[in-house]
């Protein structure tokens, strides 16, 4: 009784022989093939003995004509086997082959993500129905896990849509409070200056000022959030022209100050031109910034030459920052100087770290106070399109 | 400065409405304006219906300022409305709002809107961007002749 527990699970499964052999279709067929060479070389044995039994006996012409006989059943018995072992081997493997082929289709229907044909030939319990079942078993995984990522697909879907309502909303309503902080502050410094001392007027200017920190904090919250959700696309552009534009407002925004651009002829990318505009304002805005007590102020763009990657660095000779406190550099709303000091919401790099990586590159900044801030960038293994390396002078 | 065509100002936030009347006055445009506070209300006013039936319609607008939230119509249904409507369709359409986002200047353009400015948070950028309205559309801007 104790044995019988591994008989009993062992005969759960069964040899593609067995399996044959077991079939209702084939096993007439199969009984015929294997009986029939069986019966001829029955009838060799038996000629055999008997012409051994004979042999004593006989001699001369009758000895060789039992010889004859013996070799006519022989021929004929061997024939027969040969014929009939072959018809057994056709049998057999036509048997498996329409059942691996069965197999296939299974197999390439899961490959399709088609729905699997009802089993027929390829079901049973030897190796082929075996493999059979393990494929309809994947199938039925693959369905589960298609129907859970589809779960989490849409849920990311409607998180996605509850961001965009929500920006929406930020951007559309949380600024006209703001307006009216700011405008209602003015029209009031502006309907009672005469009776307003310079200290009260200075609260209103203070009022304003908040207001018009808070509408920059929202442009570059929205910003940031922007440039995860815009769609983006690859395509060979020119950072030159954009920097040089770039720099071309800088100087107009604060027209008593002189600095010196460094900007290439040519430096093509292969990236989203919107995004990558972004980042330079960002880098160069920055470097403009933090340049501004720097008596000659030099604000660079350019590729790094000897790096093993495709590299581009802004880097300028500013105030700096302190590398031990460089790990908070691209958290948004991270600032390593006062308010005082340089303005800025602190989001600039945030929003310029979530472009890199969308383009799986990296970017990192390093410095020493007062001795200038370098950031290096990199955009991905998609940026492959070659670029000018000649500097030139603007302003 | 201006010519004396009428400005219908489209803006639910009471706010945002005595700002742009300010802003109208310190930039010394005088032409009348007429205020309304939904879409569904400005629609009444364009179509001569509603609240505003018998209205005189020879008295065209020279320059719609559109909020885009609206209570009742929002404005993209005011200006979907206002472009399938022959009467309306070429009525200068000038899209003043707090929103930046893309879909909204994409749909506002789509829907054939003729500007799209959003209104800043400081004042007086907000009265200089009303003055350069007021002179584009209300000066030098040629409107299209009656239909």
């Amino acid at each position: 009784m104790l044995f019988c527990l591994p008989v009993m699970k062992l005969s759960r499964r069964e040899s593609i022989f067995g399996h044959w052999w077991r079939n209702e279709s084939l096993r007439g067929k199969g009984s015929l093939v294997i009986a029939v060479p069986t019966l001829a070389l029955f009838a060799v044995i038996a000629s055999n003995i008997a012409l051994d039994r004979k042999e004593d006996r006989l001699a001369g012409a009758e000895l060789r004509e039992a010889h004859r006989r013996h070799t006519g059943v022989l021929v004929a018995g061997l024939s027969v086997g040969v014929v009939g072992g072959m018809a057994a081997a056709w049998l057999f493997f036509s048997g498996v082959v329409a059942r691996v082929k069965e197999l296939e289709t299974v197999a390439s229907e899961l490959a399709a993500g088609r729905p699997l044909p009802a089993a027929r030939l390829a079901s049973g319990q030897d190796e082929i129905g075996r493999l059979d079942a393990a494929l309809r078993r994947a199938a039925r995984w693959l369905a589960v896990k298609d129907r859970e990522l589809r779960d989490i697909v849409g849920e990311l879907e409607s998180l996605n849509t509850e961001l965009e309502a929500f920006s929406y909303s930020v951007s559309h309503d949380l600024r006209a409070p703001l307006r009216a902080i700011a405008g209602f502050a003015q029209a009031l410094d502006e309907e009672a200056r005469d009776r307003l001392s310079p200290e009260e007027r200075r609260y209103l200017d203070r009022i304003r000022a908040g207001a018009g920190r808070m509408g920059e904090l929202i442009d570059d919250l929205l910003q940031l959030s922007r440039v995860t959700r815009v769609s983006m696309h690859r395509t060979p552009i020119d950072l030159a022209p954009i920097a040089r534009s770039i720099a071309g407002h800088l100087d107009g925004s604060e027209t008593d100050r002189t600095v010196q651009w460094q900007i290439p002829e040519s430096l093509v990318v292969n990236a989203d031109e919107a995004l990558m505009r972004i980042v330079l304002e960002n880098l160069l805005g920055n470097a403009f910034k933090f340049t501004a007590r720097t008596p000659h102020a030099r604000i660079r763009l350019y590729e790094d030459a000897a790096a093993l990657e495709r590299t581009y660095v802004v880097d300028d000779n500013g105030a700096g920052f302190d590398m031990a406190r460089a790990a908070k550099l691209f958290g948004v709303f991270q600032r390593l100087h006062s308010e005082t000091d340089f303005a800025g919401t602190g989001i600039g790099l945030a929003t310029v770290q979530r472009i890199v990586h969308r383009h799986g590159g990296t970017v990192s900044g390093e410095s020493t106070p007062g001795g200038g801030a370098r950031f290096r960038f990199t955009l991905g293994v998609q940026d492959r399109t070659p670029s000018g390396e000649e500097m030139t002078d603007v302003g | 400065m201006s010519g004396d065509g009428t400005i219908l100002l489209v803006e639910d936030n009471q706010d945002d409405e005595a700002l742009t009347l300010r802003a109208f006055g310190r930039n010394k445009i005088r032409n009348p304006i007429v205020c309304v506070r939904d879409g569904q209300e400005a629609l009444d006013w364009l179509f001569g219906e509603g609240d505003h039936a018998g209205r005189n319609l020879a008295e065209r607008p020279a320059v719609v300022l559109l909020d885009l939230k609206l209570p009742r119509v929002d404005g993209l249904e005011v200006l979907r409305r206002v472009r399938a409507n022959p009467a309306t369709r070429l009525t200068p359409i000038v899209i003043l709002t707090s929103s930046r986002e893309d879909r909204d200047r994409l749909e506002g353009y789509s829907l054939g809107a003729n500007s799209y400015i959003q209104k800043p948070v400081d004042f007086e950028q907000f009265v200089e961007s009303i003055r350069q309205l007021g002179l584009y559309w209300l000066v030098l801007n040629e409107p299209p002749p009656a239909i």
